[in-house]
């Protein structure tokens, strides 16, 4: 069991019981406690004994709080005082801690063990600082403002000879004090009081005006505690009656002067740094604020209970005004539909085990508002290993609503090309059936003009069929395009070419690579080009050059032939449905070949152009290298 | 036995002008098995339910048809356990694959499609002539 003593200084019996009831809580620890009812009994108590700690009241009739610190103070320099207060005064605390109280407690939230810590950890702080303060370890530049010849030797003598550390510079006068604190400042000033022609007093204010944060002891030759008080008060550091001291005394009252001034300075140092820093802080997290607030989107983060700590403007704006101020600190989750609220929170979960989750969630928001939004969540730990959770949610509410009535209206064209080519084929078919049962039965009895007129509807049902084939064609494009795989150019163009008539009087120099291609896409592409330029070649004979470059981001594929090109004001046509800049009646076709090249390509985020050339045509197709995200959109929704 | 003439041809088409092919046809290629017809899928199912359609026989079916469309009236076919055994052939405009995979799913014996008029139709004639003189039907159970 080790024991201590304390003063303990409080007029009322409650606060007295309190503390007296919550040390001797504290086992291991015998707490003898004098008690002291009055100011002037605490003084009393503490110039007469020696104590470990002394624990003092803050408010007594007919003495301030601060006043009554200093005289405790002053008559047990080395005893740590506590200050018990009743409400926190931060800026009272602050005061009496600067002074040098060790510290102070508010009985309010008193408790037996904070109030032991306490008392340990002041006990422990003021030996430190009679430590710190020991002979020899550091020096101390002393000016000694003092008339009287006798008194400096006495003190410079008994220094010296105490501390090897002193360096003394004596003047006779408060003027040529402040000459020397100006010139060169001391660590500490012994003033006289009773200095001829000045009042110790106004040397005091101008020295301390002059270096405020300067130690000055105040000597004077008859005790007055009024001059006490009102030196202390203009901020002396301490008072001394010179024929009441010993060298030894005032030796320690030097150090600890210059200690604590030192001390002080460090923590103005440091506070301002703090304050510094602080502002910095500030300014960073508005410069958060700002960025959170004005990003496109929302963001928040929970707690690992789902309360949100943190959310920006438009995460706020989505709750009603009525409970904006229930959202940080709050789960919110009643403000949600059950299903809504079950979900996010699945969500949330799937986040904290995973370390991210993002999903396409649509909610009724608070606010009434339907949205839906790309959530991604992250978790994060911060220094203390707490699990937090950050989103990110961007409203796609209107993008995915045009995706989806995008998809319906492509599914609807689909849908709407094949029955309307595959209705219209039927009547077609019976329509040349008829005509040619009657060339079969009846071609004897007509006569010639006849036969011209049916062989003439004929080739009509026939292209219209043809149209029809091509149009349906073009509407299965998307089901029918795939993933990309690795494929010989040289080869395959060779077989495309083989497909067409009249293949044979064309050559076809392609060069011998592999790409990356989807095969289907690029067989149609083939296909109609080379078609294209078969069926279109004024001498049914030529050549047709294929060359492939790498481009930034994908393939660039030139086509280029010999035969008669196309004519600049026309280019703009070419890829437009059913184009023919040829009568029909001369070249077959349903001019669908290039809309279907065009839409193949694009279905890829490619593109095709046309370029203007003396001779042949030029096509140029950029077809963008697949990219793993891309095949998987491909296979995922095909159109 | 069976004799081949003694199939019946059921026809289900809506267009005059596509049963007249048929007629015309079988008459060309001198194939003499009864025709019956019906021009939608519900009259259709409607007699073969009711036995309308002398056994043994083998359906010619179009797709696109009205009330009853073809694939509807196979699966009904497929579902009654009288005629899920029948020999169906599919005979229509339709090249779509979707559509041939739906209809081999329902186990048709073949997919024709009907394309122009002239010699490609009596093809088909001889194909199905041919079917039904090596193929042989099981006894009416």
């Amino acid at each position: 069991m080790r024991a201590r003593r304390l003063l303990l200084i409080d007029d009322n019996p409650d606060d007295i019981m309190l503390v007296t009831r919550a040390l001797r809580k504290q086992s291991g620890w015998q707490y003898e406690i004098d008690l002291a009812y009055t100011s002037e009994e605490g003084i009393r108590a503490a110039a007469a004994k020696r104590y470990d700690c002394i624990l003092t009241d803050y408010n007594f009739p007919g003495i301030s709080g601060m006043e009554l610190y200093i005289r405790l103070a002053s008559c047990c320099p080395a005893t740590p005082i506590i200050v018990l207060t009743g409400q926190v005064d931060q800026a009272i605390a602050a005061r009496l801690i600067k002074q040098g109280a060790q510290d102070y407690i508010n009985k309010g939230a008193m408790s037996s063990e904070k109030l032991h810590q306490l008392i340990c950890d002041a006990i422990a702080g003021k030996n430190n600082d009679v430590n710190s303060a020991a002979p020899g370890k550091e020096e101390y530049d002393v000016l000694v403002v003092d008339d009287n010849e006798d008194d400096v030797e006495f003190y410079i003598r008994g220094l010296s000879k105490l501390d090897p550390g002193y360096r003394f510079s004596h003047v006779n006068s408060g003027q040529a004090a402040l000459k020397v604190i100006d010139m060169r400042p001391p660590d500490c000033v012994l003033l006289d009081y009773c200095l001829p022609g000045a009042n110790g007093l106004d040397v005091l204010n101008r020295i301390l005006m002059l270096r405020p944060h300067l130690p000055v002891i105040i000597l004077t030759g008859q005790g007055s505690e009024t001059i006490a008080v009102e030196s202390i008060k203009r901020g002396a550091e301490n008072y001394m009656v010179k024929a009441q001291f010993s060298p030894e005394l005032l030796h320690r009252n030097i150090r600890e002067a210059v200690s604590l001034k030192r001390l002080e300075n460090a923590l103005a140092a440091k506070e301002h740094e703090l304050e510094t820093k602080n502002r910095e802080l500030n300014k960073t997290n508005a410069f958060l604020d700002m960025v959170l607030d004005i990003m496109p989107g929302y963001f928040f983060v929970k707690d690992e209970n789902f309360k949100l700590l943190r959310a920006n403007a438009q995460f706020i704006a989505l709750y009603p005004d009525k409970s904006k101020d229930k959202i940080i600190g709050y789960t919110t989750v009643e403000d949600y539909t059950e299903e809504d609220a079950r979900a996010f929170l699945e969500n949330d979960c799937l986040a904290f085990k995973h370390g991210k989750h993002e999903t396409n969630e649509t909610i009724l928001f608070p606010n009434g508002e339907q949205r839906t939004l790309f959530t991604q969540k992250k978790r994060f730990t911060d220094e203390d290993g707490q699990h937090f959770l950050m989103g990110i949610a961007s409203d796609v509410t209107e993008r995915e609503a045009l995706i989806s009535q995008l998809q319906k209206s492509n599914a609807d064209l689909e849908e709407f090309a094949y029955i309307a080519s595959h209705d219209l084929k039927s009547p077609l078919n019976g329509i040349r059936k008829l005509v040619s049962w009657i060339h079969d039965d009846y071609r004897e009895q007509l006569p010639a003009e006849v036969q011209e007129y049916f062989s003439l509807i004929n080739s009509r049902a026939e292209r219209m069929a043809r149209l029809l084939e091509d149009l349906l064609e073009y509407s299965r494009i998307g089901s029918r395009l795939t993933a990309p795989e690795t494929i010989q150019l040289h080869d395959m163009v060779a077989d495309e070419h083989q497909i067409n008539d009249g293949h044979a009087n064309f050559t076809v120099h392609v060069p011998q690579v592999e790409v990356v291609m989807p095969r289907i896409g690029l067989q149609i592409v083939l296909v109609n080009l080379l078609s294209n330029t078969i069926k279109h070649h004024d001498t049914g004979k030529g050549h047709i050059r294929l060359l492939l470059n790498q481009a930034p981001g994908g393939y660039q594929l030139e086509y280029k032939d010999d035969g008669p090109g196309i004519a600049a004001q026309y280019h703009h046509k070419v890829f437009n449905m059913f184009q023919t800049l040829r009568p029909r009646d001369e070249v077959e076709g349903s001019g669908m070949g290039l809309a279907v090249v065009k839409k193949v390509v694009e279905h890829y985020q490619g593109h095709i152009c046309l370029n203007n050339c003396a001779d042949g045509v030029h096509f140029s197709i950029f077809w963008p290298y697949s990219t793993t995200e891309g095949a998987a959109r491909e296979n995922g929704n095909g159109i | 036995m069976v004799f081949n003439d003694q199939v019946t041809v059921f026809v289900v088409e809506d267009d005059d002008v596509d049963f007249m092919t048929i007629k015309r046809s079988f008459a060309k290629t001198r194939i003499t098995n009864p025709l019956v017809r019906a021009t939608n899928g519900q009259q259709a199912l409607t007699m073969l339910q009711n036995k309308a359609v002398a056994y043994p026989f083998v359906i010619l079916l179009d797709l696109k048809l009205p009330k009853l469309s073809g694939l509807e009236l196979l699966s009904s076919i497929r579902a009654d356990a009288g005629l899920a055994d029948a020999v169906v052939f599919i005979l229509t405009t339709s090249s779509d694959e979707r559509d041939i995979i739906r209809s081999y799913q329902h186990n048709v014996a073949g997919y024709f499609v009907k394309e122009q008029a002239g010699s490609h139709f009596l093809d088909i004639c001889q194909v199905l002539n041919g079917y039904w003189q090596t193929v042989h039907f099981a006894a009416q159970g």
